[in-house]
């Protein structure tokens, strides 16, 4: 597989790549309104509040769109593959990409598809595998 | 921003284009210093009128200041240095018209000068960590080129209104058909849908035809105030309203409709200040690094209603004698890519009325658009106007 060109987690995303390794998918909850947010941020954007825990998602969602990328854009990519956007159900507004688990041409891919979090490694640049979500199809 | 009490009072003088090319053979520098002068020649001004200088780049151009040294300004009174892609190619005409029209500066020039297809790719920007913050959740997916990220919005776009294929070619088509006309365009072969069909994926639901040109050139344009400009040689066309802004991207609080972009609040305010609405655009240059982005943009600047765009263009609806004829150089897809400032440039002559077989009779108004904030949230836009 191709490694892959890594921008580093940042001090904020540090924890959802941790959780991600332990096979775990987290968000932040805002500790003054509760409202749920992802990606990684200090500060709440409804409440503005700089109290938050990260909390395990209920791990569900829908697929809401996806692409199946043809044409290789570098010497080791290996087409096609699928990337799929997810809206969790944990909040409407809250959508996470990663692969699924699913053809690489994509020919099985909907709308609407119901899917649940499952994890997947791939090889990186600097070495360390790192832990990516690959959904699964949950009917 | 030029709201109501600025409209009109800054005029573009003058447009200069260096050759397109996928291998310019120069450097960023010298294609600016080329655009640039082609611009002054156009407009009838001497190096030594400009106090100004102003463009944007994602670190893949000469900067401003070295191109004022280049130049031999000495006392320069604007720079303006926008860091950003095509989200961000009106901030600097924006800047340059709002200098101009209060006399913070007299003359200045705005160009955008790239190597993107000999250079520093654009398609594969995106794997530049300074350019997307979030990008850590997405280059792990191998999703890093600019076809993969826009594919992503096309499929969302087209479920929602029903696009087809058929629909995303039909844009590509229009377009081509102006470029036929178009003597700089890159691609002047008449295209077919058949063709369309057959070119092959990049990033499904977006095929070959669906994207835009990688190309190396630069385009300037050179703004002083109306009043200095009447008594110069061309047509002025004056800068009616910009806006620049946004806010509304994928990660957005409370952001559940992704179809939804940072164009629809700034739409209204662009066209408010302007003081006229859609219905008296009479030439649309629509940021077109894809093709559904020119059917949301129709829809979202009010120029169609939402959901009706593809109908429109497959109607003939964007063509010389449509409604609103769209992207009348070809656009990014078939004229080149110059980062939207060559849809500025192209607006510019079509008010000038010199645009030959491509001309749209009589135009007086013309609308051009930055990218509409897909991934990036920002935006911008702005009205022009042929001067009575």
């Amino acid at each position: 597989m191709t490694p892959r060109p890594l921008p580093p987690p940042d001090l904020d995303s540090g924890p959802w790549w941790q959780a991600l390794a332990r096979n775990e998918l987290v968000i932040q909850r805002c500790a003054s309104c509760e409202r749920r947010r992802w990606p990684a941020r200090v500060m709440c954007n409804d409440c503005g509040s700089f109290e938050a825990e990260w909390i395990a998602s209920c791990g569900t969602g829908v697929v809401v769109s996806w692409t199946v990328t043809h044409h290789s854009f570098g010497p080791d990519v290996e087409v096609p593959f699928v990337v799929a956007l997810v809206r969790i159900d944990d909040q409407d507004d809250i959508y996470i990409p990663g692969y699924v688990d699913a053809p690489n041409d994509g020919h099985t891919m909907a709308h609407g598809l119901r899917v649940a979090a499952g994890y997947d490694t791939v090889p990186t640049a600097a070495g360390d595998p790192l832990t990516v979500l690959r959904w699964r199809l949950a009917g | 921003m030029i709201a109501r009490e600025l409209r009109d009072r800054a005029a573009i003088v003058g447009v200069g284009y260096t050759e397109y090319s996928k291998n310019s053979g120069v450097t960023t520098l010298t294609l600016a210093l080329r655009a640039i002068s082609a611009a002054l020649d156009d407009a009838g001004l001497e190096i030594h009128d400009l106090d100004g200088v102003a463009c944007h780049r994602i670190g893949d151009s000469a900067d401003p200041a070295q191109v004022a040294q280049a130049l031999g300004l000495a006392d320069v009174r604007l720079v303006s240095d926008v860091f950003g892609g095509g989200s961000s190619c009106i901030a600097p005409l924006d800047t340059a018209a709002t200098a101009v029209s209060t006399g913070a500066a007299r003359c200045v020039v705005v160009w955008r000068a790239l190597n993107s297809r000999s250079g520093l790719r654009l398609a594969g920007a995106a794997t530049n960590p300074a350019l997307s913050g979030d990008g850590q959740y997405w280059m792990p997916y191998l999703h890093v080129t600019a076809p993969q990220q826009f594919a992503m919005f096309a499929r969302m776009y087209m479920h929602r209104y029903g696009v087809t294929a058929e629909d995303l070619g039909a844009v590509a088509i229009a377009q081509r058909e102006y470029a036929e006309h178009n003597p700089r365009a890159m691609m002047r072969d008449p295209l077919t849908l058949e063709q369309y069909l057959a070119s092959r994926w990049i990033a499904e639901p977006l095929r070959l035809f669906d994207c835009c040109l990688e190309t190396d050139a630069a385009v300037a344009l050179v703004l002083t105030d109306t009043e200095r400009a009447r008594d110069l040689r061309n047509v002025p066309v004056t800068v009616s309203a910009t806006v620049v802004g946004g806010g509304n991207q994928l990660s957005s609080n409370h952001h559940v409709d992704l179809t939804t972009t940072a164009v629809e609040p700034m739409a209204t305010r662009l066209f408010a200040q302007a003081g006229i609405g859609p219905a008296e655009v009479d030439v649309a240059e629509l940021y077109d690094a894809f093709t559904p982005l020119v059917l949301l943009q129709l829809e979202r600047y009010g120029l169609c209603a939402p959901g009706h765009a593809a109908g429109l263009v497959g109607d003939g609806g964007t063509r010389r004698d449509g409604a609103i004829p769209t992207n009348t150089h070809g656009g990014h897809l078939s004229e080149g890519y110059v980062h939207g400032l060559n849809h500025v440039a192209e607006a510019v002559q079509q008010l000038r009325w010199t645009c030959g077989e491509r001309q749209v009779a009589g135009a007086e108004v013309a609308l051009s658009t930055a990218q509409p904030g897909v991934n990036s949230g920002l935006t911008g836009a702005v009205i022009l106007r042929r001067a009575a």
